[in-house]
């Protein structure tokens, strides 16, 4: 298929000693859009990512970026690849011995992109983009997850990628900080018309974001659909994740009233 | 020869040997392979040489006036009484730049700097800072290991030639300091012109050569292990003292297993294999 930026067939993983995580998954991504992968811990979300980006081994299946296949790549060229490729962690694992700014242009400095005049500007705008421009003399340890969860969105995007995988950015963060957080990535996705495979356990983060929603499920990733689509699926897995979602709802409203 | 040690490399790098050998041969690899940004290389070689170097610089001065202090207040006090004054600079030689001064000054660079390595290591694996720099395209070993490597080498070369002279030096002038205040020492006559000529004319090539393999040797081995063990902690933080620990053991055994193979030519010049 022309033109699509991600593409996983028939992907199956196991950790050593372990149960199949993966069993058969398949999905594509187009330019542009974005594809959020909801289901419960444990079910391999941040496995699938991992593997996206070549951090764990297939057993078997297909992985394409920008058309390529990462296994047919030797380490320099999948570094290069990586270069197009943005990430986020959960743990925003961004280098404690750094500042946010060094951070962020940590990419730009390792691959030589600019000459140091350039490396400011761009992550001054990066970090402009992401609110967190009074914060990048700061090292991590001394900011709060909030702000390292978007230095760590700015250096996904500092090397303009084609492709943003996130792993459970707003976990952990308070309603407000989630609210900003989500509306900075959907702005990034807007203006950089970059394509992001994002994976979360919030239902209602992958409705804001909009995009097609694929569900996890037992090692499969049911057929991806927009969120309303979804609400309407009859597959009792989607339902009970519906109801999970409810009563959060319901535990986060009663404090209020 | 890079060659055959890739080869020996490959064929046991399952085992702990073949590991270290294969990190080692990578870490090398960079030093003569460009890529990425020189200036950053530069910045952070700078950075680890001030660390493992010039901070340890007091430390190893302090150690190696101590042990200088002591081996010529032996050997110029007792060793005549033995009728051994003539072998007083093979003594030095013998004790000082052939034996002490690599071997202890490659054991504080490992509980110092090695500790130090396989911690910040241990602490950036498990808190996923090093798969960070992977899903950036970032080596972790050009990134990461090479300049620790590069830069324990530097100065475990340059400390090592640090303690021999403040050790003969200093040594002397602590010597020579005691003999006007103590009476017990007051039989130190030996002037400096003297006790250099008697340390030089017992030094042979093999010392001056040594005195070079063995420090940069010992850097390496201290530097690949601390960090082979930084590296592969998994991402249990309970695992980063363990990694420390079995580091620095792990270097001190290397260290004193290498150094009796360092001494095998000359036991076998002196006919003893």
């Amino acid at each position: 298929m022309s033109g699509v930026i991600a593409s996983v067939h028939n992907l199956r993983f196991t950790y050593p000693g372990q149960e199949t995580v993966l069993r058969r998954v398949n999905f594509h991504v187009l330019p542009g859009q974005i594809l959020v992968i909801c289901g419960l811990s444990g079910q391999g979300k941040s496995t699938l990512l991992r593997l996206l980006i070549g951090l764990e081994k297939p057993d078997a299946g297909v992985i394409r970026l920008l058309g390529k296949d990462i296994a047919t790549l030797n380490e320099v060229e999948f570094n290069d690849l990586k270069r197009e490729v943005g990430f986020v962690f959960q743990s925003p694992a961004l280098i404690s011995t750094k500042t946010i700014f060094e951070n962020v242009a940590l990419p730009l400095i390792y691959h030589n992109v600019g000459d140091e005049e350039e490396i400011r500007s761009r992550v001054d705008n990066a970090l402009e983009m992401l609110l967190i421009k009074e914060f990048q003399h700061q090292y991590p340890a001394s900011v709060s997850l909030g702000i390292l969860k978007r230095a760590a969105v700015a250096r996904a995007m500092i090397m303009r990628p084609k492709l943003i995988l996130m792993d459970e950015p707003t976990a952990g963060l308070d309603r407000i900080s989630r609210a900003v957080l989500l509306a900075l990535i959907a702005n990034i996705r807007r203006i950089n018309h970059v394509s992001m495979i994002l994976v979360t356990h919030d239902l209602l983060a992958a409705r804001e974001l909009g995009g097609e929603i694929g569900v996890l499920k037992e090692g499969e990733l049911l057929q991806p659909m927009n969120f309303e689509q979804l609400k309407n699926c009859q597959d009792s897995f989607v339902e009970y994740l519906f109801r999970q979602l409810e009563q959060e709802a319901a535990m986060t409203a009663e404090p209020q009233s | 020869m890079t060659r055959l040690l890739t080869w020996i490399g490959l064929r046991y790098r399952r085992s702990y040997v073949g590991q270290l050998m294969e990190l080692g041969l990578q870490a090398s690899w960079c030093a003569v392979h460009k890529a990425g940004n020189r200036k950053q290389s530069l910045d952070q070689l700078i950075t680890q040489i001030y660390f493992t170097g010039v901070e340890a610089i007091p430390l190893v001065a302090f150690l190696a006036l101590v042990i200088g202090s002591a081996t010529i207040l032996q050997a110029s006090t007792v060793m005549p009484k033995i009728g051994a004054g003539d072998y007083f600079g093979n003594v030095m030689v013998l004790v000082v730049i052939r034996e002490v001064g690599p071997l202890f000054t490659a054991f504080l660079v490992a509980g110092r700097t090695g500790s130090a390595l396989s911690t910040y290591l241990g602490n950036m694996k498990v808190q996923q800072e090093i798969d960070a720099l992977k899903t950036m395209g970032v080596d972790p070993v050009r990134y990461l290991v090479y300049p620790s490597f590069a830069a324990t080498v530097i100065s475990m070369f340059c400390l090592t030639v640090i303690f021999n002279l403040v050790a003969i030096f200093g040594g002397y002038v602590v010597v020579k300091s005691l003999s006007l205040f103590v009476s017990d020492f007051s039989e130190v006559q030996l002037s400096l012109s003297l006790f250099l000529e008697r340390i030089l004319a017992s030094m042979s090539l093999m010392d001056g050569v040594l005195g070079i393999v063995k420090p940069v040797f010992f850097g390496i081995l201290v530097s690949i292990i601390a960090c082979y063990h930084g590296i592969n902690v998994s991402n249990d933080i309970r695992e980063v003292p363990k990694a420390t620990t079995n580091g620095v053991v792990n270097s001190f055994v290397c260290i004193t297993l290498f150094d009796t193979l360092f001494a095998l030519p000359f036991l076998a010049k002196l006919g003893f294999l």
